[in-house]
């Protein structure tokens, strides 16, 4: 009995920490405990459990095989974990991310965000708009690729456009700009911590030896899970503002407890 | 792969068609000269770069990988090359060049010619589908709807015990159907369907005649294969063809196919159904571009931002989970037996020193945090802080110390770890102590191996 639950605890730490396991990797060298890790959850009555473990948790345990996606090696299959739509795991924060894209001491916390958030929106106009791929096609994810020099060019090509419409009058506004427009420190600093905080998080990855950053299986899953939410259909091609707007929207709604009924408040 | 220069000689012929400048009605002459080098370099190297796509396309499906293994290859075989002609070749593959045709008065474009394709701006190259139907007509098992043809060939090569070929068909269509399925999911996913969608929709029950007699095939196949003396037959096979193959071997191939060609199957009542649904609304090609200028124009308070972060981001957990580490106590106080698999946990975990504050602290408190282990086989974060032993005012710094540690030289354990890891909001057993809420706790590991 204690060996189900030792292997349990292998593959949940495994997951926990890289959302995903492979039998045979194409682009990395298998973790360790990863093979094994594999091996077990290709047993039905295992994968069961494992995805009974983790549902309650907040997460989705998904497999794929070579047949079902592209870039999974030959006759190989992968495991991953994706938040589920109505429950972020509770140990799962921002926290590290934002840890990450601290630069200098003393920045505030809504500095870093607001750089994560324009950076990660570039970052999906060279992994989607770019190539013409809406964020529900999945298996396109291994034609996204980008390299840090392609993003920093095209944040240094928003921030001078940011700039030369002027400092907006509304003072929340005013605020953003000035952030992205004033900001000293080098740009390809924060996108280096930016690429380093999307790898970690197993969004991208880069090929060992390398300069592209690569959009992994998890990341499009993830991305496409996102605007799947109800989203799509509010969607249309003039609707990019209210696009930002729905993200706030539904991720407050994620987050909001659900209001209880007073008593004798049913039919 | 020798189809393979027949084919491309003949691509030559149709753009000497193309290239040619002869006028309507002048006399018969073909006065092209070809300018190029007689040692045919340069096709070796095309050929040699596209073989080495098409082999990789084999292995992994129709993904981009790096062209650099084969360049390095080609620059020690021709030393006269350099970085820059390989990529010179690689460039022209991917040249897109259009061709045209005449159908009454209408010009129409031919279409693709680019042979391989880049990704973005890197060494990654794959072959386009002009590339792939090249090499599959040079290997003449082009299409997925000749798969049922091929699997009957597989029977075939099965009756005449030629099990070497039997196997290398059952990869073949293996091939054809993986690209088949990938090409089916791309189509299933673009907005607003696809030319192969479309295509498919057309020719839906060709597909599915297809399927079901691949399918029936290969399960006579399987059955051939569980007559008396086949395995006999296929090990001598493997004797005479100094080759390692046996029954079992070409069995789950089969099987493997048999397995995909069902799962096939009943993807395409889905596709169908997708397809003729025309209120299932596709995703649009969002432009992320205007997204990041709204987010300058319409800022989210500070409370959705954080959400939003959250939501968007790539979360991760903020700190070592508990789980494995309290796996390892578990095991230690089910059954003392499984200490060696206990841990095996730990194995690939960077082990280092602890930092030195922590260490003193432990130094300092060392009879007491040992005698607390020795009780209840883990520090709780309350209990640390209540006896002084961890720095109650830097909490953040007690959240970063995660991780393993070589024990400190003051406990005298020279072999042990000191595990350190935070619990969530979940409640985890450790042995017979439930650890719950934010706990940090440090937990002595066992000797190492």
């Amino acid at each position: 009995m204690s060996e189900i639950f030792a292997q349990m605890g292998q593959v949940y730490s495994l997951l926990l920490d890289n959302r995903e396991v492979f039998t045979k990797p194409l682009h990395r060298k298998l973790r360790p405990g990863e093979k094994e890790a594999a091996e077990w959850l290709k047993d039905v009555d295992f994968y069961q459990a494992m995805q009974d473990f983790v549902e309650v948790q907040g997460f989705e345990l998904r497999t794929y095989s070579d047949i079902e996606m592209p870039g999974i090696a030959s006759e190989e299959s992968c495991f991953l974990i994706v938040r589920t739509i109505d429950a972020t795991p509770p140990f799962f924060g921002e926290e590290s991310m934002m840890e990450k894209m601290s630069l200098r001491q003393g920045e505030s916390k809504e500095f870093r965000s607001v750089w994560f958030l324009h950076l990660w929106a570039l970052a999906n106009y060279l992994l989607y708009t770019a190539i013409q791929r809406s964020v529900g096609e999945i298996a396109r994810y291994t034609e996204a690729a980008f390299t840090a020099h392609d993003l920093v060019e095209t944040a240094k090509e928003h921030i001078e456009n940011i700039r030369q419409e002027g400092r907006p009058e509304d003072p929340a506004s005013q605020k953003v700009w000035e952030i992205l427009v004033d900001t000293k420190h080098p740009l390809s600093r924060r996108i280096n911590a930016f690429l380093q905080v999307m790898v970690n998080g197993r969004f991208l990855y880069q090929p060992r030896g390398e300069e592209i950053y690569c959009q992994t299986l998890l990341g499009a899953i993830e991305m496409s899970e996102l605007f799947e939410r109800g989203m799509a259909s509010l969607i249309s091609e003039d609707q990019h503002k209210a696009l930002f707007r729905e993200i706030v929207d539904l991720a407050v709604s994620t987050q909001d407890e659900v209001p209880v009924l007073a008593d004798g408040g049913g039919d | 792969m020798s189809g393979w220069k027949n084919y491309v000689a003949t691509c030559l012929r149709i753009a000497d068609l193309v290239e040619s400048r002869r006028e309507p009605g002048t006399v018969p002459v073909f006065n092209k000269t070809a300018q190029g080098r007689n040692d045919a370099l340069w096709l070796s190297v095309g050929i040699y770069l596209l073989e080495y796509l098409s082999e990789k396309a084999e292995d992994i499906g129709a993904d981009y990988v790096s062209i650099m293994p084969a360049a390095e290859a080609l620059l020690r075989q021709y030393p006269i090359l350099n970085d820059e002609d390989i990529q010179f070749v690689c460039k022209l593959l991917s040249y897109e060049n259009v061709f045209h045709y005449s159908v009454g008065e209408k010009i129409i474009p031919v279409g693709k010619t680019a042979l391989i394709e880049q990704l973005s701006s890197s060494r990654h190259y794959r072959l386009t589908q002009t590339g792939r139907l090249v090499t599959d007509m040079a290997s003449k098992s082009s299409e997925m709807v000749y798969s049922d043809d091929d699997a009957r060939k597989i029977l075939k090569a099965i009756d005449l015990g030629d099990f070497g070929r039997a196997m290398k068909l059952c990869k073949e269509i293996r091939k054809q159907l993986v690209i088949f399925s990938h090409d089916l999911r791309r189509a299933q996913e673009r907005p607003g369907g696809s030319d192969f969608l479309e295509e498919f929709a057309r020719h839906r029950e060709l597909f599915e005649k297809v399927v079901t007699n691949a399918h029936e095939t290969v399960i006579l196949g399987l059955n051939r294969l569980k007559e008396p003396g086949m395995a006999e037959r296929v090990d001598d096979w493997g004797e005479e063809n100094d080759e390692n193959l046996t029954a079992p071997q070409i069995r789950k191939a089969l099987k493997d196919l048999a397995a995909i060609l069902e799962r096939l199957a009943r993807s395409f009542a889905q596709v169908i159904y997708e397809f003729a649904d025309s209120s299932r609304q596709k995703g649009l090609i969002l432009d992320f571009r205007s997204l990041s200028h709204a987010l300058v124009l319409s800022p989210p308070s500070e409370t959705k931002l954080n959400n939003l972060l959250r939501t968007v981001g790539p979360c991760r957990n903020t700190f070592t989970y508990m789980a494995p580490h309290d796996l390892r106590g578990c095991i230690r106080s089910f059954d003392t037996e499984k200490n060696v698999t206990a841990q095996e946990f730990t194995d690939g975990v960077e082990v280092v020193e602890p930092p030195r504050w922590f260490a003193d602290l432990l130094k300092h408190h060392r009879e007491a945090i040992l005698s607390e282990l020795g009780e209840h086989g883990f520090v709780t974060l309350k209990t640390g802080i209540e006896k002084g032993w961890f720095r109650h005012d830097e909490i953040e710094m007690l959240s970063s110390l995660t991780g393993i540690y070589r024990c400190p030289e003051s406990f005298n354990l020279p072999h042990h770890r000191i595990s350190v890891g935070i619990g969530g909001e979940f409640e985890t057993q450790a042995g017979n102590f439930l650890i719950s809420g934010n706990n940090l706790a440090l937990v002595l590991l066992g000797e190492t191996k």
